[in-house]
């Protein structure tokens, strides 16, 4: 693992390109309205580059900006995950962040298996005056728990320079 | 403003002013003549012969290159005064004035202007500009204008001038000469040591002062000499001699006094700052190579002692000359690019060096951080442009080249970029493939510039930058990024705003202090803020807000215009966008546009997003947006704004209905041929299936459908109203949009709670006749414009018709799949909706509430009854009336009036009889309670009338009928009669009608049973005389054709009545028995009654139906005979009914009423004891003799003498009315004693005509005393059977005595 990979952000975006969960792992809750703009501008590289190579899920770094570098990754079914990670002057390695999103689809993939989710609102539910900001939707509990999981993993892993688990 | 072409190190600025009072269309007519200019070949400048200093930058004679020019519209910020060393290119070289003159007079005063411009614009210190000149156009002008001579800066241009552009072009190029000369003379000056230190004095240098040079120049020596391969080394030796006399510097205050700073500097200094600028003066001369030349020494000593930004401006410098050099040699002609590296690549390289370089200065004093970061900018930038214009014009080539060189002062769009298409995926992708560059290494490119140091940038150049990043990302399709940039530019504007607002403010402050306390308040101006309007929703369309989802629109406009526009609000929308992202965006647009402010774009946009984003907005944030909308309404309003907003908030009114008319006002449509006498009027109360009623309203309702309301009178509808915001929402008015009839309304204004549903009463009254279409509702918000909001009525085929434009909404979601940006949801509506929505929007036009509007009604009310209470307490079979009194309470006489009637004991035996379960003789009993004996009834009167404000008293007869729990006095009315002229085409009537219920008690009191019918004793009773006073009804002569009707009458109640009997039989003398009935107990009463026959034909008819059903099958299944006897009892029974009248009374009181006696059934012995025998017989006892003596009798009995002769003398009459043959039988009890004569059986009599008789005489002899009974039976003989009918008896008491 590289060392001093630390994510700020992870985003998770689904084919509609509306957010699905969006995780800060930064000190101020303040920056969190940052890292939605950081990925929602994502998506114009994240669509540049998933028609160009369709091969791969990675996409590698998307763009750095300030003191963030971004890396997309883009499911087979078109939901895109995007890591917001700090940069640093070491070189994160293709294939640490490539695991981290592979991990990172896993929780997702497995959120949305439990049979008793509601993924999608049905029309009837579109007049439902009281719809929540679908970003900090309550029922991805057990999913955030996970990404969060994640994040503290790989956090710790940059501090022992192995990534467990 | 401020353009990042890639080539601007390259291109002479030279700034353009107007001069003077020049309109706007005149200056850019003129400074698009003289910007058509950009380039100028070196061969067009007019060399000076001069040889000294100043000729060192002017063009090599025959030499090929061009020079670059660009003319921004705006003079540099002042700090950049220190970039004019180490960036010439960024300040103008050269300023020309614009201006218009019509005489010669004027000419001074133009000059003075036009020195006050550039003093203004470039303050003393400052070197630039190196020539300027005034443009003077004469216009209007009758004689020729000239120049004076005087002012050498000023150019004329007479107004007759044919070639006026080439002449432009030819001062252009002596300007240039001349900026040229002005550059040898300022190297002249960096080169002597002074110049030297003071370029390396600092990171941003400045010129040394003309004062600070040593008064003399001999000191050239001690400069080092130029390396050999200087262009022109020979020529700068010699020009270093001299001091420019003519450099007139303003500041020649002639006294040196700064020598200190010399002496503090020392002399050995590196060159490389010197050669970098020469450089720099050569590349903008047009002379690539000198320039090439003296920046590779420049890089090689600025290395050394690393002087970072100077060596990256020298690399930046170096980088433009191969684009210079390509453009200028292929022009038009695509060079064989070399294979292997991109021919870019070099450039490319160097560029990024300096990124790096620039990157990497190490922090030095904060007061250039500004620069520092400025320069890095404009170097990423121009790596980015680099890189841009190459992607734009599909590779290296002119077009790239062009692109590149472009001059200002607007942005520069390549026509690759600048099509309607431009940014469609397929177009970008294109590009990239065909220029081998990948938009993503533009775009990260550019990433670089986004950082931190943007603040350190002047505003000025802070919104330059970004907007240059901005649009880039544009042009690559990188939208979201753009309008992420987009935001920053607005905030970088709207500070600038607030802060020159505050300025402004302070300002006027400041000058009308002194003069008192009279606060002035300057028109805010509001130029520019259409455009950053623009802006905003150019950022918030890419965030998926649609700003612009409520219209502004003027005041007047037609509210009915855009009905169908909203209709398809409710259909089920495919959410777009990033919420958290949208609701930000928003605030900002808010934000921004109140700053601005606009107050109507305020309103625009919080409404918008109130009614776009409702469902993700938090209860504060609506609530905020609504009030802040309603504020900026009412500021927009008092300021006089003559437009208005759209109504917003969705869809408000959910439904109207009418509210129903009271009963008592609700006309009631009928036909005039209802007027007409009917026939058969009883029949309708029986038939169950249809209506018992007269009038019945709602019936009327379920079959017309359309509601009937009167005109004039007020009306009231229900209007439900939605409000799905967490605020209570205000409604300006609210009223109903109605076509057809004219129909008067007030609007009314209400607060609908927040999150409800609310109900509205509206009302209003229809002014005339005919047809009233409530097309729906007209809603102002307030300061908004009304808006109607069209409410087809649910019928089937409107639901059908909203179901399916739903469900095809849903399939043309499903159908296409838009990717990304594509997918806003009101761009995708324009097209597929467009074939399949006119198709189904022409096919029909939606039905409305309707309502027919009659004429005017009178109105009628009851104002007093006789009824207390609206009670009625009624005896079994009582007789009573009731007094009911209307009054005509309006302007209208009533002509017509109609009393129907309906009771509780109807419904239930017309479901029976509509069962028809029951036997012929139950439905006929049924029937006749039903028509005979209705509870109320009251006599038909056609011709009452009612005035206005008169009373009428109508009398209700009522019957009190056991069961009967309530009824119904219901009273049509109408003014049918209006004017005779019209009468005849109107072929309906309107009624209303007014319904009294009452409560009926009937009590039973009188119980009646034990109906029998005595053959008439033959005998008297007694002759006591006092029994034959008392009950004198009940004796009669001839008491065989009479019998005895009785029956008992039982009190059940608690006060006595008197119940009389009465006989009202045809041809028979009336009679009447009175009973005492004391509570409790029961009372027989008993009258004689004539026996009567009936006919045979009468009695096989069947039991009649009194209603005039069809078809009635008997259901029991009878033998003949049967029939036969139930038909005859049942005649008998009708007959023996209307003999009788049994009525009681109260006693004591005034009450009264009918017994009525059809419980009571009639068995067949009653029958035959009723009904007459066909034969009357009467006995009599005669003695022999001629005429025959009869034989005394008292009280009926004969006394004849013992063992005598006598004569028993049997008269048998035909009581028939038809020819029978009769016998007779005699018999005598007791037997033995009597002797008789001939047979006593079977005796015949013969035949005997109608009422004739005959008499048969039989001879008997008593043989002893004692009581002899005999009876004569006849009996008819018919077709072989013989059968008995008639008889009497007779006693005889045979006595000695006698």
């Amino acid at each position: 693992m590289a060392p001093n990979l630390r994510l700020n952000a992870v985003a998770f975006i689904s084919p509609q390109n509306h957010p699905i969960l969006i995780r800060t792992y930064t000190k101020q809750d303040e920056t969190a309205i940052k890292y939605h703009y950081i990925a929602h501008t994502s998506l114009d590289v994240i669509e540049e580059r998933a028609s160009s190579k369709s091969a791969d899920c990675y996409l590698g770094l998307l763009y750095s900006m300030e003191d963030v570098a971004v890396y997309g990754y883009i499911t087979p079914l078109k939901v895109k995950i995007v890591i917001a990670a700090a940069l640093t002057d070491a070189v994160a390695r293709d294939v640490d962040l490539n695991m981290i999103f592979k991990a990172l689809h896993m929780a997702y993939y497995s959120a949305i298996s439990n049979p008793f989710l509601v993924l999608q609102d049905s029309a009837g539910a579109v007049f439902d005056s009281s719809r929540p900001l679908l970003a900090g939707s309550p029922k991805w509990k057990h999913f955030r728990r996970r990404i969060d999981e994640i994040a503290r993993v790989v956090g710790n892993a940059s501090n022992t320079s192995t990534l467990g688990g | 403003m401020d353009t990042h072409v890639f080539a601007s190190l390259a291109q002479i600025r030279i700034l353009l002013v107007p001069i003077g009072s020049i309109s706007q269309q005149t200056f850019e007519k003129y400074a698009s003549e003289i910007r058509s200019f950009d380039a100028i070949r070196l061969g067009d400048i007019a060399v000076e012969g001069t040889k000294d200093e100043r000729a060192r930058f002017q063009p090599k004679s025959l030499s090929t290159g061009y020079l670059h020019l660009s003319f921004p519209s705006h003079p540099p910020p002042h700090s950049h005064q220190a970039l004019s060393l180490i960036r010439p290119s960024q300040l103008p070289l050269a300023v020309i004035g614009v201006t218009t003159c019509s005489h010669s007079e004027a000419l001074p005063e133009i000059i003075s202007q036009f020195n006050g411009t550039v003093l203004d614009m470039f303050p003393p210190p400052a070197m630039y500009p190196l020539a300027r000149n005034c443009f003077v156009f004469e216009e209007d002008s009758s004689s020729g204008i000239s120049p004076g001579g005087q002012h050498p800066e000023l150019i004329i241009f007479p107004e007759m001038m044919g070639n006026r552009k080439l002449h432009i072009g030819t001062l252009l190029g002596e300007i240039c000469s001349k900026i040229f000369g002005e550059f040898g003379v300022l190297i002249q000056r960096l080169e002597s040591p002074l110049g030297n230190e003071y370029l390396n004095a600092s990171l941003f240098p400045s010129l040394p002062l003309l004062t600070d040079m040593p008064p003399s120049m001999d000191s050239k020596d001690t400069l080092p000499p130029l390396p050999s391969h200087s262009s022109q080394p020979e020529l700068s030796k010699s020009a270093l001699s001299k001091v420019a006399p003519a450099m007139k510097r303003n500041s020649s205050l002639g006294v040196p006094t700064v020598r200190k700073r010399l002496s503090a500097i020392g002399a050995a200094s590196s060159h490389g700052r010197l050669f970098k600028v020469m450089a720099d003066c050569f590349l903008l001369a047009g002379r690539t190579e000198d320039a090439l030349i003296w920046y590779t020494e420049a890089l090689q000593l600025l290395k050394s002692p690393l002087d970072t930004i100077w060596n990256a401006s020298a690399l930046e410098g170096m980088a433009t000359i191969p684009i210079l050099d390509s453009w200028s040699a292929g022009h038009g002609l695509q060079t064989s690019t070399s294979v292997g590296r991109e021919p870019w690549s070099d450039i490319a390289d160097k560029l990024a060096q300096a990124t790096i370089l620039y990157f990497k200065v190490p922090p030095s004093d904060i007061d250039n951080y500004q620069f520092l970061s400025y320069l890095y900018c404009c170097c990423v930038l121009r790596h980015t442009s680099l890189l841009f214009a190459i992607w734009s014009a599909k590779g290296w080539g002119p077009l790239a080249f062009t692109t590149m060189l472009q001059p200002g002062p607007t942005p520069y769009l390549p026509p690759t970029l600048s099509h309607n298409e431009s940014t469609t995926w397929s177009n970008l992708e294109r590009l990239s493939s065909m220029s081998g560059i990948p938009r993503t290494t533009i775009s990260s490119l550019l990433s670089q510039v986004h950082g931190p140091w943007l603040l350190h940038l002047g505003s000025r150049e802070r919104v330059s930058v970004l907007e240059a990043i901005a649009s880039t990302y544009s042009c690559l399709g990188y939208r979201r990024k753009e309008s992420y940039i987009l935001r920053e530019v607005l905030g970088c504007i709207l500070d600038l705003i607030v802060c020159g607002r505050e300025e402004d403010a302070h300002t006027n402050m400041r000058s009308f202090g002194i003069k008192g306390t009279v606060g002035i308040r300057l028109n805010e101006s509001s130029d520019g803020n259409e455009s950053i309007l623009k802006l905003i929703k150019h950022v918030c369309k890419v965030l998926g807000v649609h700003l612009d989802a409520i219209q502004i629109v003027d005041d007047s406009s037609d509210p009915m215009s855009h009905s169908e526009a909203d209709d398809e609000s409710d259909i089920y929308r495919e959410p777009f966008g990033w919420p958290e992202l949208q609701i930000g965006v928003v605030r900002e647009s808010v934000a921004v546009a109140e700053a601005l402010p606009d107050f109507l774009a305020v309103a625009q946009y919080a409404l918008s997003s109130l009614k776009t984003l409702q469902e993700f907005l938090e209860p504060g944030d609506q609530y905020h947006l609504y009030s802040t909308a309603a504020r900026a309404m009412q500021t927009a309003r008092r300021r006089g704004a003559t437009k208005a907003v759209e109504y917003w908030s969705g869809r408000p009114v959910v439904s109207i209905a009418l509210a129903p008319l009271p009963f008592v006002r609700l006309p009631i449509e009928k036909p005039i041929s209802a007027l007409k006498p009917r026939t058969s009027d009883s029949n309708a109360i029986l038939k169950g299936g249809t209506d018992p009623f007269l009038y019945n309203p709602r019936r009327m309702n379920a079959t017309q459908g359309k509601s009937l309301v009167v005109q004039g009178e007020l009306l009231e509808f229900i209007v439900i109203v939605q409000n799905p915001y967490v605020f209570d929402m205000e409604l300006h008015s609210l009223s109903l949009s109605t076509s057809g009839t004219p129909f008067e309304s007030n609007p009314i204004s209400l607060v609908v709670p927040a999150r409800s549903y609310h109900r509205v009463i509206l009302s209003g009254k229809a002014l005339t006749t005919g047809s009233l279409i409530i097309r729906g509702c007209l809603v102002q918000a307030p300061g908004g414009i009304p808006r109607e909001f069209v409410l087809p009525l649910a019928s089937e085929e409107e639901e059908e018709r909203l179901a399916h434009k739903r469900s095809a909404a849903l399939c043309e979601a499903g159908r296409f799949k838009y990717f990304g940006l594509d997918s806003f949801s009101w761009r995708k509506n324009q097209s597929p909706d467009s074939s399949s929505g006119s198709s189904s929007r022409s096919s029909k036009t939606p039905s409305f509430l309707e309502c027919k509007v009659v004429p005017e009604q009178p109105l009628l009310r009851i104002r007093r009854t006789t009824v207390t209470h609206g009670a009625l307490m009624l005896y079994d079979g009582e007789m009573s009336s009731i007094r009911i009194t209307f009054e005509n309470i309006s302007l209208l006489p009533i002509d017509f009036v109609r009393l129907a009637f309906d009771d509780s004991t109807i419904s239930p035996a017309q479901q029976a009889l509509a069962e028809s379960e029951m036997s012929v003789f139950e439905t006929y009993e049924t029937e006749y309670a039903l028509i005979h004996r209705p509870v109320f009834s009251w006599i038909k009167n056609d011709s009452v009338t009612i005035a206005p404000g008169r009373k009428v008293t109508l009398s209700i007869n009522c019957f009190g009928k056991v069961g009967c729990t309530e009824g119904t006095i219901h009273a049509s009315y109408s003014y049918i009669h209006r004017n005779p002229s019209d009468s005849e085409e109107n072929s309906v009537f309107h009624t209303r009608q007014l319904s009294y219920p009452l409560m009926v008690t009937v009590y039973r009191m009188l119980e009646s049973h034990g109906l029998d019918i005595l053959p008439y004793p033959s005998y008297p009773l007694g002759n006591d005389d006092n029994v034959m006073k008392n009950s004198l009804d009940l004796f009669v002569e001839d008491n065989g054709a009479w019998c005895l009707f009785s029956i008992d009458i039982m009190n059940t109640y608690g006060t006595p009545f008197e119940v009389s009997l009465e006989r009202v039989q045809e041809d028979v003398p009336w009679g009447e028995t009175i009973v005492n009935v004391p509570p409790g107990s029961t009372s027989r009463l008993v009258i004689p009654l004539k026996k009567f026959l009936l006919s045979d034909e009468h009695i096989s008819r069947p039991i009649p139906t009194l209603s005039d059903r069809q078809f009635v099958v008997d259901k029991t299944k009878l033998s003949e005979a049967e029939q036969q006897m139930q038909r005859e009892l049942f005649w008998y029974r009708e007959e023996l009914f209307k003999c009788l009248r049994c009525q009681w009374r109260e006693a004591g009181g005034t009450r009264y009423g009918d017994l009525s006696l059809r419980q009571q059934r009639l068995t067949l012995t009653m029958l035959e004891i009723l009904r007459t025998e066909k034969a009357g017989i009467q006995l009599t006892l005669v003695r022999p003799g001629n005429p025959a003596e009869p034989i005394q009798h008292r009280a009926g009995k004969y006394h004849p003498p013992c063992s005598e002769l006598v004569y028993v003398r049997i008269k048998v009459t035909n009581l028939t009315k038809s020819t029978l043959v009769f016998t007779l039988d005699v018999n005598i009890d007791p037997r033995e004693h009597v002797i008789h004569d001939g047979v006593l059986c079977d005796i015949p009599v013969g035949r005997l005509e109608v009422k004739e008789s005959r008499e048969v005489e039989v001879a008997i002899c008593f043989l002893c005393h004692g009581r002899f009974e005999i009876l004569a039976s006849a009996r008819v003989l018919e077709s072989g059977t013989s059968s008995g009918t008639g008889s009497a008896r007779l006693i005889a008491m045979v006595d000695t005595n006698t």
